[in-house]
């Protein structure tokens, strides 16, 4: 538009700069001619003519005088023919001269003068006067000589005034004339300098114009020659259209993915061939859309999924993008075409490959779920039955066999349980929980534990600060044990007869140039075997030893580093190890903490929360001891509770009463937990609706989801504590959270030493004197074992696995027995010894042995 | 008609021949009147010692030539007659040269021979229809048809314009 008006414009101009050229023209040429007139008239010169007439005049009346006086001379004789002649001959000469300047063209402005006209007027009547005398007869004129003489000499003033004025007059006028010619050229030199400005300013514009004319002119030839390489060289089939929808261009690739020349479809209307029909009614639709509005594609480019068809026939999937254009004189639309056949085949390669890999998820997942509960229970079984086999009466030989059995148990153990941690890190169920925590304290203990493992080997160990100490940080004390014990179990293993240090250091982390934050460095170094350089990238991989040799000498899964840089990248650090082979290696890492100040007080327990509403429970459980502890407990809260042994017996109970809750164990033979709540949910019975709560030890993180997916409500860990119970029955019993709303005062749970013999005084109503007493010496027994236990050296006695299984168990029946914080104090040991913190254990057992002297008086009826 | 081109032809040509025998026979007869030119110099032909003599008779015999101009040195438009320069050269068998022409007041002018058209200059004897006195110059004027042409107007054909022509000689 802007550049039609600029068109418009420069025409105008155009018009105008033409129509003052034209009329400089004009006057060019009407001066010219002008001019030309000039020199014309100079060309006819006539002045020479003027003058050389005038100087005659004066000599002709010379000539007359001449013979007047020659004849006047002669004295003494009469005067010859010829002398008269001569006479007459000047006279008539002078004559015909003054005639000539009377009459002659070339004197006609002179005789206008009177300064000229008036002598010659003089001399022609003198001469006039005398023409009788010289037409008379010869005698008369001699006699009238010396008159005539007289008369002819008298015009001698005339006849110089004659000749003087004449010349001075044509002077002025060829003076005049000059000046006339003079400024004739001079306008013309003006108006041809005029001209010559405007042509050179004309020659200049157009000049200008030309060359923008040229460059414009390039300018489009480059676009169309980058749009003729764009079209070229795309990816994507080109394809232009008319508003006809016809085609205007058809570029190689097109021709390649639909198989038709360009010659073939140019100039026709696109659904002819090149669309297929699905196509078509799109641009049927199109076609709607462009009788009811003004634009054809809606302004910006529009991407189609649609399916092509080749020349052949073959159809393909393809990716259209439509877009109109205004090509200065019509729309047009461009469509850009994409065979994503390949794209396609991939996508759906993809999500296969993805499937394939969920299901691959699912299964490993079910994999871990059957180590944790197929492979470990059996496992204990056999360990436990050789431990009661050692006892029995055993040949030398026999002892060894069942020792060595007994170690690869436990290995078998160790190995079951480190897979296990994996999948607790991978599914994000080890939390970082961040604590003040005291790092002298932890590398004390970390030390300490593996002092004696360390000792077997020959290898000293240490621990030390470097530089400025912050003992109290903000970090997750169990993630930082795991790691330390970890790298320190792996330097023991790999050094003989060394020395083992641990380096501590403030080493702030820079995450960008203002922001730091304060952090620590550890790093383990031992005097060991070192690394091969190639090695070092992949030792922090699962199941990673450096080769099989050293694997054998050093046993191991391989999978502590790997849980290490798990530890390390949960606290938002990194590990690395640097090593040369003979020399020894450093194991460094680096992760964020807060600094902290020791905290003074010890934190209140959580609030003790009580329901004093009394539900109908039913417990589900197939082992007899747990049935009994929790049903006690249940009853001592107040409930009314009914035990089922297995999943069947559950349905069939539940079928029949409206129960407030179902605390239901997960594998119990006959039907487990899961099937029995299927069924329970999926019947008619009156407990249909009740909540279901799964009540299990050793749950993975996935385990939860499908419990509810089956339509279980919650969940609980073994051994049963009192606040979960009262946290799950507040969240999901409607009982409960009624009376709650109701605002009814919550009845103080018996506490401490008083739980303990409400809980015996329970047992000896349930089971008799002799059953609660058999029940107690078994605790007894249990507890003095598990502390016997932990006094060995930690890595001899069985692995970590044993000694958590043990100490499960124990707080088991800690719990059964109301001794609470025996029980919290061995749950937390039992998290310990799963992680393999040898620290927290002796920790925990020095505080285990304090509770349990308190305890043991307890215990007696 | 071109039966009649032909017979033009063969009479032009019959009265050429007719014309040049009369010349070549020498008939160059003296003048029976005035004398108003005398041609003398490098000629064929003579009827004096002086040369060629002309009456203004023998001059009105030859091919005459009438015109009307104006000229600088009259008034009005005038009419000439007279015989053309170029026939008197040839009667006189001039075909080269340089005429050097006279007049009675002893105005002397050269004109090249290879200068004179068939019909310009003119050897006018009349004008406006009667003849030429000395008074106004007469009786010869050699005139060229001014308002013709462009080149009957330079300042050399005007100083060729020699009125009162008393006589011409021929020189190579």
């Amino acid at each position: 538009m802007f550049q039609r008006k600029l068109e418009r414009g420069s025409t105008v101009l155009g018009a105008i700069v033409g129509g003052g050229l034209a009329m400089l023209v004009l006057l060019v040429a009407l001066f010219t001619r002008q001019a030309l007139q000039d020199v014309e008239s100079l060309k006819s010169a006539m002045s020479d003519n003027v003058q050389w007439t005038l100087s005659q005049t004066e000599v002709d009346h010379l000539h007359v005088l001449g013979a007047l006086e020659d004849a006047l001379a002669v004295q003494g004789r009469e005067l010859t023919a010829a002398e008269v002649e001569e006479i007459r001959k000047t006279f008539d000469l002078f004559f015909s001269r003054s005639v000539m300047l009377k009459e002659g063209k070339l004197f006609l402005t002179l005789n206008s003068r009177p300064e000229f006209s008036d002598p010659l007027r003089q001399i022609r009547s003198v001469l006039r006067a005398n023409l009788p005398l010289i037409d008379g007869p010869d005698d008369r004129l001699i006699a009238a000589l010396a008159e005539l003489k007289a008369d002819i000499d008298g015009l001698r003033p005339h006849v110089r005034e004659i000749s003087v004025q004449g010349l001075a007059l044509i002077a002025q006028q060829s003076d005049s004339r000059r000046e006339a010619l003079v400024a004739t050229i001079t306008r013309l030199m003006v108006l041809v300098a005029v001209l010559s400005i405007a042509l050179v300013t004309v020659s200049t514009y157009l000049l200008i114009v030309n060359r923008k004319t040229l460059r414009r002119g390039i300018q489009i030839q480059q676009v169309s020659e980058r749009i003729k390489t764009v079209l070229a060289t795309s990816q994507d089939a080109v394809v232009v259209l008319d508003m006809s929808w016809k085609v205007t261009e058809f570029n190689a690739v097109a021709e390649r993915m639909f198989g038709f020349r360009a010659g073939d479809v140019i100039g026709r209307p696109v659904s002819e061939n090149v669309i297929p029909l699905n196509m078509r009614d799109l641009l049927h639709q199109r076609d709607r859309q462009r009788a009811g509005k003004t634009q054809v594609v809606t302004a910006g480019p529009r991407l189609e999924q649609f399916s092509a068809k080749r020349k052949d026939g073959t159809v393909f999937p393809a990716e259209l993008t439509l877009q109109s254009a205004f090509d200065g004189t019509e729309e047009i639309i461009v469509g850009f075409i994409r065979d994503v056949s390949r794209q396609v085949a991939d996508e759906k390669e993809l999500v296969e490959a993805s499937d394939r890999a969920l299901t691959g998820e699912k299964v490993k997942a079910e994999f871990l779920t059957m180590m944790s509960h197929e492979i470990r229970t059996p496992l204990n079984g056999i360990l436990g039955n050789l431990s009661l086999l050692e006892e029995t009466d055993l040949t030398e030989e026999q002892s060894a066999f069942a020792r060595s059995m007994e170690i690869s148990g436990k290995l078998l153990m160790g190995h079951v349980n480190s897979v296990l941690d994996i999948a607790s890190l991978e599914a994000g169920k080890m939390a970082v929980v961040l604590n003040a925590v005291n790092i002298d304290e932890v590398l004390q203990e970390c030390v300490e534990s593996q002092r004696g493992s360390a000792a077997a080997r020959g290898n000293s160990l240490e621990w030390y600060w470097v530089g400025e100490p912050t003992p109290w940080v903000i970090t997750d004390r169990r993630h930082l044990q795991q790691i330390l014990l970890n790298l320190l179990g792996n330097a023991i293993k790999f050094t003989e007869n060394g020395q083992i240090a641990i380096e501590v250091e403030q080493s702030p982390l820079s995450s960008n140039a203002k922001m730091t934050q304060p952090g620590l460095e550890f790093r383990v170094v031992d005097t060991g075997i070192g690394i091969p350089e190639e090695q070092l990238d992949l030792i922090f991989d699962d199941f990673r030893t450096t080769d099989a040799s050293f694997r054998r000498a050093a046993g191991g899964t391989g999978l502590g580093l790997g849980i290490a840089r798990r530890l390390t990248r949960n606290l938002g650090g990194d590990i690395g190890v640097e090593s040369m082979v003979g020399e020894g290696s450093v194991f460094h890492f680096h992760i964020p903490v807060t600094i902290a100040t020791a905290p003074d007080a010890h934190k209140d327990e959580d609030r003790k929360v009580s329901d004093s509403a009394t539900l109908d429970i039913l417990v589900v459980e197939d082992n007899e001891i747990n049935l009994q502890v929790v049903s006690t407990m249940l009853r001592k809260q107040g409930h009314r509770v009914a035990a089922a042994v297995n999943g069947q017996a559950a349905v069939e109970q539940a079928a029949e009463r409206p129960f407030d809750l179902i605390l239901m164990d997960i594998s119990m033979p006959v039907m487990d937990g899961l099937e029995a709540t299927r069924l329970i949910r999926g019947g008619t019975g009156a407990s249909r609706d009740t909540v279901i709560v799964a009540f299990s030890a050793n749950v993975l993180p996935g385990d939860q989801q499908s419990f509810l997916a089956e339509g279980m409500n919650g969940f609980l860990g073994k051994p049963l504590l009192l606040k979960d119970l009262r946290r799950l029955l507040l969240e999901h019993v409607p009982k409960v959270r009624a009376r709650r709303a109701n605002g009814a005062a919550d009845a103080m749970e018996p506490d401490g030493p008083e739980l303990t013999r409400t809980r015996i005084s329970e047992m000896r109503e349930a089971l008799g004197d002799d059953g609660t007493g058999r029940l107690l010496q078994r605790l007894a027994g249990e507890f003095d074992d598990l502390l016997a236990a932990i006094d060995d050296d930690l890595q001899a006695c069985g692995g970590w696995p044993a000694l958590s299984d043990r100490i499960h168990k124990a707080a088991g029946s800690a719990g059964a027995f109301g001794l609470v914080e025996m029980q919290a104090l061995l749950a937390e040991m039992e998290d310990a010894a799963k992680s393999s913190n040898a620290a927290a254990i002796h920790v925990g057992k020095a505080r285990l042995e304090g509770a349990w002297s308190q305890a043991r008086p307890l215990l007696r009826f | 008609m071109k039966i009649l081109k032909c017979a033009r032809a063969i009479l032009s040509l019959a009265i050429g021949l007719f014309w040049a025998a009369s010349v070549a026979g020498g008939e160059f007869s003296a003048p029976s009147q005035d004398v108003v030119l005398v041609v003398s110099g490098d000629i064929e032909q003579t009827n004096s010692a002086e040369g060629a003599q002309f009456d203004l008779a023998m001059l009105q015999d030859m091919r005459q030539v009438s015109f009307e101009t104006t000229t600088l040195w009259t008034e009005g438009v005038v009419r000439f007659t007279g015989v053309p320069l170029a026939e008197i050269l040839e009667r006189l068998g001039v075909s080269s040269g340089t005429i050097r022409a006279q007049a009675l007041n002893d105005y002397i002018v050269h004109i090249p021979v290879a200068s004179v058209e068939p019909d310009a200059p003119v050897v006018a004897y009349e004008m406006n229809g009667q003849s030429m006195s000395r008074r106004d110059k007469g009786p010869l004027w050699i005139v060229y048809p001014y308002d013709a042409s462009d080149r009957f107007r330079t300042e050399t054909v005007y100083t060729r314009s020699i009125w009162q022509l008393e006589r011409m000689e021929i020189t190579q």
